[in-house]
Order: structure tokens, then sequence, then C-alpha cells
């Protein structure tokens, strides 16, 4: 496996990336207002209830933007120039997004271009969410 | 405050004194050292001693002279009131207004307010820096995946406007070609070579759809500036120049928008306390010192601080309307992309210049109403900004 940044794990997105190592892609889901929530928050920022619920996503998304990075900004990126990060919104819930980078697109980019999340196992200990072109675009 | 109380603040306090020291990319002295000078020369440029000075203030992210290294290396014994603030641009405007309420309140009677960093030749923003250096948690949904410079998250925001509204490559070069026609005319400009289309076209990609030319200049300098009650301005050397407004707002960040829009800064948010404690619109403004981090940042904030339509930036810039000489002249300076990075202090500088009637082959005839900015928003959801007036 290639050098890679590891994600600075912390007690509100361990449930997270532990999902992410069984492939699962999830958010917060607030027990009293049923909204989804990502990046995780000690409260429901609808209704300011505390949020432990975890639920799962079907990994369907669009993309809402990108961007060709060039610019090495860090060494282990390197070797990777130029590579595409992802800005997606997920079907789940309109303004619920997340940030990965785009793999075997096989189409070109445009905002709304139909995307789902894919999985990269870069250590023992470490699963990124990719994204990747959905069967239906 | 209520509006009320925020407008009997109007041009009670000014800036009486503006200073710089060289704009380099290798400074060779610390961070204090350029504090200093900074402070001293705008004192001198007020007229002013610098024992005068009782109260202080910057904001920092990366590279900084701390407020009590600087107090202390220019032997002031007696800081009434002072401020550091962690932040990055978005908090120029802001450590303004709380200055100008330090000295309408009597908490103070002269601050310094100074930006100084070797932003280049020290430590530089993003990563290249060794980490991005905006704390919190949401970093580890972005670093794995090369997301590590303020350059990608504006990236993001500039390719969902030219997705949305049409902007093209074209209007965003237009921002960075009249620029740096600007800084042609400014001694202080890192940049003073005159680009053309085609050479913005040619610059290498940062990331896309930015290229070189649209990414400001890392910079090693620092800028300062004095404030006193306007009271006290009307004895000083220069013709007074009042702090009208400011304003500070802090919207959704960027994963936090609604429906996911990044094509809408949080400027809107800010903009209507900004015009409402100055009494003034953007109908009224002379000349825009837009914080310039990137390119789009600039057409961003002349549709969202009403200067043109939502979604028309691209066409404004490129009918000349933001050059010299058009109908609201934007970063007369060349601002960050040609002038240099000062973090906004260096576009209250100029903006103060343009009032004074001061900034030679650049003056903008007749200015009399300035808005400076800090950036628009995106990243963590703050933002602020100053309008300044020739009374």
């Amino acid at each position: 496996m290639t050098d890679f940044l590891a994600p600075d794990i912390d007690p509100d997105s361990a449930p997270f990336w532990a999902a992410t190592r069984e492939h699962r892609l999830t958010a917060q889901r607030c027990a009293a207002c049923a909204r989804y929530q990502f990046p995780p928050r000690p409260l429901c920022t609808s209704c300011h209830q505390p949020v432990t619920a975890w639920a799962d996503l079907s990994g369907r998304g669009r993309l809402a933007s990108w961007t060709e990075t060039h610019h090495v900004t860090h060494p282990v990126f390197a070797a990777r120039i130029p590579y595409l990060v992802a800005f997606v919104e997920l079907d789940e819930q309109p303004g619920l997004m997340m940030y990965g980078n785009i793999r075997d697109i096989g189409s070109p980019l445009r905002v709304g271009l139909p995307v789902q999340a894919c999985f990269e196992d870069v250590s023992a200990e470490t699963t990124l969410v990719q994204w990747t072109a959905r069967a239906d675009s | 405050m209520s509006d009320p109380q925020l407008r009997s603040l109007r041009d009670r306090v000014a800036v009486v004194g503006i200073g710089y020291t060289a704009l380099t990319r290798d400074s060779g002295r610390t961070p204090l050292s350029l504090a200093t000078e900074a402070i001293s020369v705008a004192a001198a440029d007020a007229g002013l001693p610098v024992d005068e000075i009782d109260g202080i203030a910057t904001f920092h992210v990366g590279d900084s002279a701390p407020v009590h290294e600087v107090a202390g290396a220019l032997g002031l014994p007696g800081m009434r009131w002072f401020n550091e603030e962690f932040g990055g641009g978005n908090r120029v405007g802001a450590i303004i207004g709380q200055a100008a309420t330090a000295v309408a309140t009597g908490a103070a009677r002269t601050v310094a307010v100074y930006r100084a960093m070797n932003g280049r030749s020290g430590k530089r923003m993003g990563a290249s820096g060794g980490g991005r250096s905006i704390p919190g948690g949401e970093l580890q949904f972005q670093q794995p995946y090369g997301y590590l410079a303020p350059s990608q998250g504006y990236a993001f925001a500039a390719r969902a406007h030219m997705e949305r509204y049409g902007t093209t490559a074209e209007q965003l070069g237009a921002i960075a070609i009249q620029q740096r026609a600007n800084a042609v005319d400014n001694p202080r400009a890192l940049m003073r070579t005159p680009i053309t289309l085609d050479d913005y076209l040619s610059a290498r990609p940062i990331a896309s759809p930015f290229r070189l030319l649209d990414c400001c200049l890392e910079t090693d300098g620092a800028c300062a500036l004095v404030i006193t009650s306007a009271d006290r301005a009307a004895d000083l050397r220069h013709v007074p120049v009042t702090i009208r407004a400011w304003a500070s707002a802090m919207g959704p960040d960027d994963m936090s928008k609604p429906d996911g829009d990044l094509t809408t800064s949080n400027v809107p948010i800010l903009a209507r306390s900004l015009y409402s404690m100055a009494g003034l619109g953007p109908e009224d403004i002379d000349v825009a010192e837009l914080y310039d981090a990137f390119s789009f940042s600039v057409l961003v904030q002349l549709e969202d601080y009403g200067f043109c339509k939502k979604g028309e930036g691209g066409p404004f810039l490129e009918s000349g309307a933001a050059a010299l000489g058009g109908t609201i002249p934007v970063n007369t300076h060349g601002g960050f992309l040609s002038e240099g990075y000062v973090h906004g202090i260096n576009h209250v500088c100029e903006a103060v210049d343009q009032l004074r009637g001061n900034a030679g082959a650049r003056q903008v005839e007749g200015a009399r109403v300035a808005l400076s900015t800090a950036q628009p928003g995106y990243l963590t959801g703050a933002t602020s900004a100053v309008m300044l007036v020739r009374p």
C-alpha cells in the first residue's frame, strides 16, 4: 500500500471510521427529529438534542463540485498529482455533504453527476471513502 | 449593540496613520521586527509619537508577532486595551471594528492594528506549511483525500459557480489582468509587469479551475494602522479618514450550507448589517478593496455586496467595470494577487490612501467612500468588512 495521510480520528468520529472498515457509509441520525448529520457533532444542529445514533447511508449521491489538484501541498500526494477531490451531496438529505477522491469516473465531470461511494482499504486499520460514477449515470 | 447604538458610532473614530514595511519573498527578518517597523511608520504617518499608543491588536493564523512582544519591543508600558485574535483573513474588518469600539468607548485612546508575517520564507499557509492551521475535527474528512489548502476550498466554490452561471476562465483571468495593471503603478507591489490573457491561460494549474495567476502571493511583510478618535484626528497630519461602519458575521461553513450551495458566499448575511450601520449602500461606494486570496473571491464579492446581480460577476468583470476608470474600481493597489498578501491590512491601507487622494497614478478621482473586505466566509464561515469615508 502506498503512503497515505491517516484521518485524525476522535471520539465523535470513531463510529464513522469503524463503519468504513466494514465498507459501510454512515452518518449521524438524530433520534428526535430524524435528520442526518455529517460531519459528526455532539448535538443535533436542528433540534439541539444529543446525537449518538448512526445510520447506514445508500452511498448514492451527486457531484456538487470538484477540483483537480496539481500543486503538491503534502509529500504524501506528490506521486498522485493530478488528483481529483470531489464535494458530494448525498441522496439522503439536501445539504448532507462529504469530500473524497473521484475514482474511475469514466464520464465528463459535471455538477449533478450521479456518484456512488466505494471503499479503499489503505491500511489494516484505515479505510477511506472514495467516489465513482454510478451505473445509472 | 442595537442598530441605533451602532449607528451612533459612525465616523466617531478615524484611521490616522498607515504603515508598511517592504513586501518581499524573503525578508531575512523576524515578524517582530516587521511589526515594530510598520507600527512606527504608521505613527509617523499620523504625526503621533509611538508612545501615545495605548491599545494594540492583531489577528493571526500561521506566522505572526504576538501583541505582548510587539508592545514590549516598542517600549509601550501602558496598554489599556489589546486583542490577539485567532483567525485568518476573515478577521480584518472585525478587528478594526473592535478597535474602533475600544476608542469610541474610551477603553483606549490610540490603537495600533497590525499584521506581520513571513508568509513565504517562514510559515506558509496550507500543508506546504506543515499542516492546515485551522483547528477542528473536520479536517479528518478532508486531509486524507488531499484537500489541504485554501486554494482547493475556493476551487470548489469557483467550479460550482462556473457550472451554475456559465462563468468562464477568461472572466476569472480578467481579475488577475486588471489587478496587475493596477500594480504597475504601485511601487510597493511585488508583481508589476503587465500580464495578458495568454499569460493567464498558460500559467501552470494549481487546483482547477485555478491557475497560478488566480492565487495570491505568499509574502513577507507587515502593515499597520493607527486608529484614534475623530476629534483627535482633526489635529493630526492628514485629512481624517473615518470608520463609517463595520460588520462581522459567522455563517455556515462549507459543509453546512443550505443544499451544499457554494455559489453564494456568506457576505449577504454580513452586508445587511454593514450597510445598515453605514446608512450607505453599494451604489455609494467609490472604491472597493476586496479580499482576493483567489480570483474567484473578488467575483463572488462583487455579486454578494450588490455591485452586480447574482450570477453576473463574470460579464461584469469582463466589461471592465471593476478596472480603474470603471464604475467600481477594485483592488487599486493590485491586491493580494499582485501587491502582496498581508492578510487584508494592506487593503485597508490602500483604501485610506485612496480617500486621502494620495494614490498617485492609481487614484480614483474624487473617492469619498471605500469598502475594504475580509474573506467572504468560505471554509470556516466567518467574514467581516469595514467602510471608510472622507467626511
